[in-house]
């Protein structure tokens, strides 16, 4: 159940500002980015409720960069409600929770967010019809399909009852 | 995304705008009037001078008119200058003319500023924000009141919000969006826009020919951007509640005039023609031209001209859309575009 609700929560913030950028480039612009919001949530949920029936020890790890990435982006948030006029603690609220989304799926959203600033660049260098804010946008896409990615893998591997893989390295430590 | 849905009839417990005197289009949803009324109240009352001070003559049937929409920074962009260089107007007071085989014209100024102690002084709890940073150019700084009398142009000012909180130059200062023409400037009515992290409003005013043709112009600003919530909760549907707002209010004064060819321009605030809010009102703009080639604002498309025929009688002349290379020291381009009015 825990799980489920963590995965919810991350999944519905990575698919609502993964997409925005990439909807607003389209007819159905905020229905899209809805429907992008649903999706991501629906499908961290499911990763998130098998990963809490499968291992309750990546869930609290989940949980705990959850709440340390929740905690890095309200401090972000209020260092640009310093810096800038109609940023209220709404806002700071919504950083925070994105923080969150990230702290809690933090390698799909590093590999994710890298892949998807890679094909940007390669976008953005090959088509003059692609500008930088698309390339920001194609960016957040991939932090958001990343982060998604790992709740549905880290739940599928928590029920293939081989949670990890195991790497043996041959070590020959001389006197 | 909340509702776009604008009324003429003002919200209970405001205080403003004044809908006494001048027609209003403000929103119908519930969400954000307190803020509204929070940033309306600190700005002074619209400028409606209808009737150009310089008699230019009325727009022959068969004639052109040349529309020009510029975002000018406030006081960053010269006015003067580009209605002497590009509109061949010859500002002189009373004695203000147009230069022989120039068009009449309308320009649509965003960003425009008035100064004036007329202004309300700052109420307690009032929003303000900080004035609009300004580099220094040559010439005189010149509000839209100012202009209108020095070139005997007509004049629809209003204001959405203040410029700053301290006057300058000892008048305090608003600023918002105006319609300055050659022509008389009819049936003026203003659009206070939803509330999307700033007071955002439109105005809008019909020019006519000597054989009655009419041409509706609405000059809109649209909101740069929200805030993360904001963004989060309406899918960053911003920009197009507020385009949305200004379509539903120009199709309600619509209802009410009857038939009318209409022109939607202004700072859009869009990075690329392919967004949502352009492709949703140039569905209801369906006679509007094909998108400029540059930027207006550095490599952004934010400038854009809609149109819808309406009527019939009037209609863009092709190819005439168009950005002006020079930016007379606004941060952005002047774009503009000729109407042809029908023998």
């Amino acid at each position: 159940m825990a799980g489920g609700a963590l995965g919810l929560a991350s999944g519905a913030t990575l698919g609502a500002v993964g997409s925005m950028i990439p909807c607003s480039q389209t007819g159905p612009g905020p229905t899209c980015v809805r429907w992008s919001a649903i999706g991501g949530g629906v499908i961290a949920a499911t990763g998130g409720a098998l990963l809490g029936a499968g291992d309750s020890n990546q869930l609290g790890d989940a949980a705990l960069g959850a709440g340390i990435g929740l905690v890095a982006g309200a401090i972000g948030g209020m260092l640009i409600k310093s810096k800038a006029e109609r940023f209220g603690w709404q806002d700071v609220a919504a950083v925070g929770l994105f923080g969150g989304a990230i702290g809690s799926a933090p390698a799909g959203s590093a590999i994710g967010f890298l892949s998807g600033s890679a094909l940007g660049l390669a976008a953005w260098a090959l088509f003059d019809d692609f500008k930088s804010p698309d390339l920001f946008g194609v960016a957040l896409a991939g932090l958001a399909i990343g982060g998604i990615a790992e709740w549905l893998v880290r739940g599928i591997d928590a029920q293939s009852g081989d949670p990890e893989y195991q790497f043996n390295i041959p070590l020959r430590v001389g006197f | 995304m909340p509702s776009h849905r604008m009324t003429p009839d003002v919200a209970p417990g405001r205080s403003c705008p004044d809908v006494s005197e001048h027609t209003w289009y403000v929103p119908e949803a519930e969400g954000g009037q307190d803020r509204l009324n929070d940033w309306c109240r600190t700005v002074g009352p619209p400028v409606v001078s209808p009737v150009p001070t310089v008699n230019f003559g009325g727009l022959p049937s068969g004639d052109t008119l040349t529309v020009v929409s510029w975002n000018i920074d406030v006081g960053g962009g010269d006015v003067p200058a580009i209605l002497e260089t590009e509109l061949g107007l010859a500002c002189d007071g009373r004695s203000s003319r147009l230069a022989p085989g120039a068009d009449h014209f309308v320009l649509l100024v965003q960003e425009a500023f008035r100064r004036s102690n007329d202004i309300p002084e700052t109420p307690p709890g009032a929003t303000i924000p900080r004035a609009v940073a300004e580099g220094v150019r040559p010439g005189e700084r010149l509000d839209a009141v100012e202009v209108a009398a020095r070139c005997g142009l007509s004049l629809v000012y209003v204001a959405a919000a203040r410029n700053g909180r301290e006057p300058n130059d000892g008048k305090r200062e608003d600023k918002g969006v105006a319609i300055l023409s050659t022509l008389p400037l009819e049936n003026a009515f203003f659009i206070e826009l939803p509330y999307e992290a700033a007071r955002r409003v439109a105005a809008s005013a019909t020019v006519r020919d000597e054989s009655g043709r009419r041409l509706r112009l609405a000059n809109l600003h649209l909101i740069s951007a929200a805030g993360p919530s904001r963004a989060l909760t309406t899918g960053n549907g911003s920009r197009l509640r507020q385009g949305l707002a200004v379509a539903d209010a120009v199709d309600q004064a619509e209802a009410r005039d009857g038939p009318i060819s209409t022109l939607l321009a202004g700072d859009f605030n869009t990075w690329s023609d392919r967004e949502t809010t352009l492709r949703r009102l140039k569905e209801q703009f369906p006679d509007s031209p094909p998108p400029l080639e540059e930027g207006t604002h550095g490599a952004f498309p934010t400038d854009h001209i809609l149109f819808r025929a309406g009527s019939g009688g009037v209609a863009l002349l092709e190819n005439s859309y168009a950005r002006l290379n020079e930016s007379y020291h606004s941060d952005h381009h002047p774009i503009q575009v000729r109407v042809h009015f029908a023998e």
